[in-house]
């Protein structure tokens, strides 16, 4: 448990700082910023940088940039102490905030890309509404935070860090973008999938492929046969998602094997995949809707179908649907 | 009458409206009465109409003659009747039996199975005579004769009924004979269109496939056209023989009388008497084995009834079966072989009384949409092996589903795999019977082909050149080509077929997987009917909700990748047209759409019901609107049956007369024709898998 980021230390105590010197601090600090940014740093990697001469100073050095909101300490799924570096831009205006937003950036920010709720932030930090609402939106008027909707309770207010990705979770993934399905998106990639499909599963031959040349035209009439391969060879989210990846269809979005598989099996239900294995896919010959019986007869389609009697004002004899769809076949004859 | 009556159930309408326009007025009448009154007896009739009991007795006697009722007398001084609802919906069906019978059997077969319909049932010395009148009769029968046999099927048809029903009907009141008068002729008329059109969907379909082969087969067929009449008493019976063997008529037995009710209490008093010593057992595993028993004993009643005489021949082998349309191939590898000759058949006994067993019906129209179905989605070729297995294991099929099945137990694993030997099919079982002019390689990948026949290539174009010669191809090789086609039909997410087994050196098994089948048949039907009543997203959301189970809003979303606003219009669209069920949960105390779930649901034999009923009812329509037509014209109908009008409509009929009537007959086909149509559907949702469903 790393209790300097739930308690607020002292800010103004400059006893720490004076036992282990600021050119001390300042060289972790920039030590640390040679890695990547958002890189977890635990106290073993911390020690071997060599610039602490003990553990103790090397707490103290850390409990120092803490306190300068230069870092900001986690911990580790495991539940040991990390700790992440802050920009110095973001330490400066951490700093200039009031114990109020200090308290709920903070809160915020424990919450990483899964976001808080904003009722939640009211109740923990035990703030009116009002004042809530007014240091949320400081907050997010500074630039540092921002606020979403959850795909799940869309009524529901989430606060995120302003350069986080909303976890899956409540953004939805890559088929969503603010809580609500990006259609145009998904109907990109699909067409790209159907496509894809389409060419690995189905093989365009000449009618009559099999007959003299000479009964081969120029531009014979093509249908779609089946592809001699067994069925666990089709197309799957894995194969499908390398084609996607590979051809860098998709810039800003990473689309995971789960994603795929959602997207395909959405595309099931369009009945425009279907379904060969336990993972394999390939498209309808022809996912066209047929008619029936029913449906190609005028009571099929009527809309005063359940009105429509024996007798009554509504009845076979004076239907006009009727008259029309008989004229229409006497004219098709 | 009370005065609050509903309308009688669908099906009931339908029905007397079927009745009304095959058998006239009185027989339904006399339907509609039975219809309301359910089981009952003579009296219980006369009590509950108008119609004298003369009357009743008459027609009744022309709705037994039909098998069109059950009746049944426990006490021999009590006879109960009851709708055969089965039988009366066929009336629907004949002409698509016929044709079904000519598709596989040729003409000549199909020629016999019309006249049989035009009796109800019959004896075979009465077909014996329809053929080949006695000589002692009218001086026409020269003609007759010929008529029985020839294309001009109809009239043949027309005669025979004439005749079977002036015996029933013979000089009762006004009613009765004009309906009696009319009724062989106007049978023909209106099975004529739908007829027609079955057979000339038939012949398309022979042609298409047809395409493939050379025109060896056409040649073929055109020298077979002089040879569909039925010569002599001996291939008039040989065929009678031919059909029963198949299942498609069947001797009339007492059983076929008995309403399903009666023959549930009479299999039960059996059971009870035999092994209960006529007490109800009490314990519950004997009254679970009771239900089991039962249903055994249903199943061998019914069984019994339904036998071929003659059971030794039975059990052909396999390849013996006739299974191609062409007639000439009927005589060349059929009728002869298989009819021992030092064996007198049964249908040399004169006196047996056979009739048409419409079940077989129900298993040739199942085999026609799976047909159509590979067609679809896999190829021609494809779905004309299809046929080939669909056809030779119809032999063993006298019906679609077991209606009274065993209880159900939970199988042990190793009879979960068990399959019917008789229902196994392999390529080589269908090797001899597809024509050898039909190409094999087309509907496969070239590649595929190669593989099986090598030594030609894949040009540019796609296509295989030296072109292979589907004449030649080695026996061995066809088998690989046939087994390409049916791992397709296997591959596809309908599961075509099933595979059983593949041992060394065997060709491999095949089932097929009829119930799963049927049911995606019937899925497919709503999906196209909601597809066409609503749109695609609503077939989506039905998808999905067959998938998922019962969801929410949000969850609707989340499947169909849709924005949960968007779905509650699609939702409230389908639950108001009956396609899927909807409810709201509350999640406080208090009731208020906001704060509700709001939960769909989709629930497959609920809306296989639902759209039965429809289905029943858009029938119905197209009845009465028929009947409406008719109405508008019934003087120039009357006029031009007339028979001085008949053959000189040039003469008696001024133009607009003649053009009326041309759209009349237009008018006429169109709704027999859609009403072939809807009985498709029906089929689809009712009579390839149970539970029967009665609306
Ligand atoms: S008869 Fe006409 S009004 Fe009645 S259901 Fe059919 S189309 Fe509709």
């Amino acid at each position: 448990m790393p209790p300097e980021s739930k308690t607020e230390p002292p800010p103004d105590d400059e006893s720490a700082l004076a036992s282990v010197g600021p050119s001390k601090v300042d060289a972790l600090y920039s030590k640390c910023a040679e890695a990547p940014q958002g890189t977890f740093f635990i106290q073993r990697e911390l020690a071997s940088m060599q610039i602490a001469e003990s553990t103790g100073q090397l707490l103290a050095l850390l409990q120092e940039l803490t306190d300068r909101h230069l870092m900001k300490s986690l911990e580790l799924h495991d539940g040991q102490p990390c700790w992440v570096l802050r920009t110095r831009e973001e330490a400066e205006k951490l700093r200039q905030m009031s114990a109020d937003e200090r308290l709920l950036y903070q809160m915020i920010d424990d919450a990483q890309n899964d976001g808080v709720w904003s009722k939640a932030l009211r109740a923990r930090a035990g703030l009116t509404p009002q004042r809530t609402n007014k240091v949320l939106k400081a907050l997010e008027s500074k630039g540092l935070v921002k606020a979403i909707t959850n795909v799940k309770v869309p009524n529901k207010k989430m606060y995120l860090l302003k350069d986080l990705e909303p976890s899956p979770e409540i953004a939805g993934g890559p088929w969503q973008t603010d809580g609500e399905y990006d259609l145009a998106l998904i109907h990109a990639v699909s067409n790209l999938v159907e496509k894809y499909v389409r060419e690995k599963t189905w093989k365009q031959v000449p009618v009559g492929m099999n007959r003299l040349p000479q009964d081969i035209e120029e531009n014979p009439r093509m249908h779609s046969v089946p592809r001699n391969m067994s069925i666990q060879l089709y197309p799957s989210a894995k194969s499908i998602l390398r084609y996607i990846t590979e051809g860098q269809f998709i810039k800003e979005k990473r689309i995971t094997e789960g994603y795929m598989e959602e997207l395909l099996d959405m595309m099931t239900l369009d009945g425009r995949l279907e379904k060969m294995s336990a993972t394999t896919y390939r498209t309808a010959r022809d996912s066209s809707f047929g008619m029936n019986g029913f449906v190609e007869a005028p009571c099929g389609t009527c809309p005063v179908f359940d009105l429509c009697g024996n007798e009554g004002e509504i009845t076979a004899s004076t239907c006009a649907y009727f008259t029309e769809w008989i004229d229409a076949r006497a004219e098709d004859r | 009458m009370p005065p609050l009556q509903r309308d009688p159930p669908i099906l009931q309408e339908l029905c007397i409206l079927l009745v009304n326009d095959q058998y006239g007025e009185l027989a339904s009448k006399v339907f509609s009465v039975l219809c309301r009154t359910g089981r009952s007896t003579l009296a219980a009739l006369a009590r509950a109409s108008y119609l004298t009991g003369k009357q009743i007795k008459h027609g009744l006697v022309t709705l037994i003659q039909q098998h069109l009722i059950f009746h049944y007398a426990a006490d021999p001084r009590v006879t109960f009747y009851e709708i055969d609802w089965q039988q009366a919906y066929s009336l629907l069906r004949y002409g698509r039996m016929a044709s079904m019978i000519e598709h596989r059997y040729g003409k000549k077969a199909s020629n016999i199975l019309l006249n049989l319909v035009t009796f109800g049932h019959a004896s075979v010395a009465d077909l014996n005579n329809a053929y080949f009148p006695p000589p002692d009769t009218d001086s026409d029968n020269e003609s007759e004769d010929g008529e029985a046999n020839g294309s001009t099927l109809p009239k043949a048809a027309a005669y025979v009924a004439n005749h079977s029903l002036h015996s029933l009907t013979n000089g009762d009141g006004p009613m009765t004979n004009s309906g009696s008068k009319t009724n062989g002729a106007k049978k023909e008329n209106t099975f004529l269109p739908n007829n027609n059109v079955a057979n000339s969907s038939v012949n398309n379909k022979a042609k298409r496939v047809s395409d493939t082969n050379a025109s060896h087969d056409h040649e073929m067929a055109d020298a077979e056209e002089d040879e569909n009449n039925i010569r002599t008493i001996a291939e008039l019976h040989e065929l009678i023989h031919l059909l029963m063997l198949n299942g498609w008529i069947v001797r009339v037995n007492a059983a076929h009388y008995l309403s399903p009710g009666d023959t549930h209490e009479i299999a039960r008093q059996e059971i009870l008497e035999e092994e209960y010593h006529g007490n109800m057992p009490t314990g519950t595993k004997d009254k679970d084995n009771l239900v089991g028993q039962v249903a055994r004993r249903k199943r061998r009643i019914r069984d019994e009834a339904l036998a071929a005489p003659h059971c030794q021949s039975r059990k052909r082998k396999r390849e013996d079966r006739e299974l191609d349309r062409s007639s000439k191939r009927l005589k060349t590898m059929g009728v002869d072989q298989w009819t021992p000759r030092n064996h007198p058949g049964p249908q040399d006994d004169e006196t047996l009384v056979v009739r048409v067993n419409m079940e077989k019906l129900s298993v040739a129209m199942r085999t026609e949409h799976l047909v159509r179905l590979v067609e679809k989605r896999l190829s021609k070729v494809t779905a004309k092996i299809y046929e080939a297995m669909l056809w030779t294991l119809e032999y063993n099929q006298p019906r679609c589903y077991e209606p009274w099945p065993d209880p159900y137990v939970r199988p042990d694993p190793a009879a979960a795999t068990y399959v019917d030997p008789s229902l196994l099919i392999t390529a080589k079982d269908i090797v001899k019977i597809l024509s050898r002019h039909l190409d094999l390689c087309e509907g496969l990948d070239p590649e595929a082909v190669l593989e099986v026949v090598p030594g030609h290539r894949i040009e540019e174009k796609g296509n295989i050149a030296p072109p292979i010669k589907p004449f030649d191809i080695p026996f061995k090789q066809r088998l690989q080509l046939i087994e390409k086609h049916i791992w397709q039909l296997s591959f596809d997410p309908f599961n075509f077929v099933t595979w059983h087994s593949s041992l060394n050196g065997k060709c491999t098994e095949w089932h097929i997987e009829y119930d799963k089948i049927a049911k995606t048949m019937i899925q497919r039907e709503v999906d196209n009917t909601i597809g066409t009543r609503a749109d695609k997203l609503g077939v989506k959301l039905v998808r999905a909700l067959k998938k998922k189970g019962r969801l929410d809003e949000m969850e609707m979303g989340e499947a169909m990748m849709m924005n949960p606003n968007d779905i509650r219009a699609i939702v409230s669209d389908l639950a108001m047209k009956g396609f899927v069920q909807t409810q709201e949960i509350p999640k406080v105390d208090r009731r208020e759409s906001k704060l509700s779930w709001h939960l769909a649901w989709f629930d497959l034999q609920r809306t296989r019901e639902k759209l039965l009923h429809d289905t029943y009812k858009g029938m119905v329509r197209l009845m009465q609107r028929l009947a409406f037509e008719k109405e508008q014209v019934k003087e120039l109908l009357a006029k031009a049956e007339r028979s001085d009008v008949v053959g000189n409509e040039d003469k008696y009929l001024s133009p607009g007369e003649r053009e009326a009537l041309k759209r009349f007959q237009g008018v006429e086909e169109a709704l027999w024709v859609q009403l072939g149509r809807e009985d498709e559907l029906v089929a689809i949702l009712r009579d390839f898998v149970g539970p029967f469903v009665s609306v």
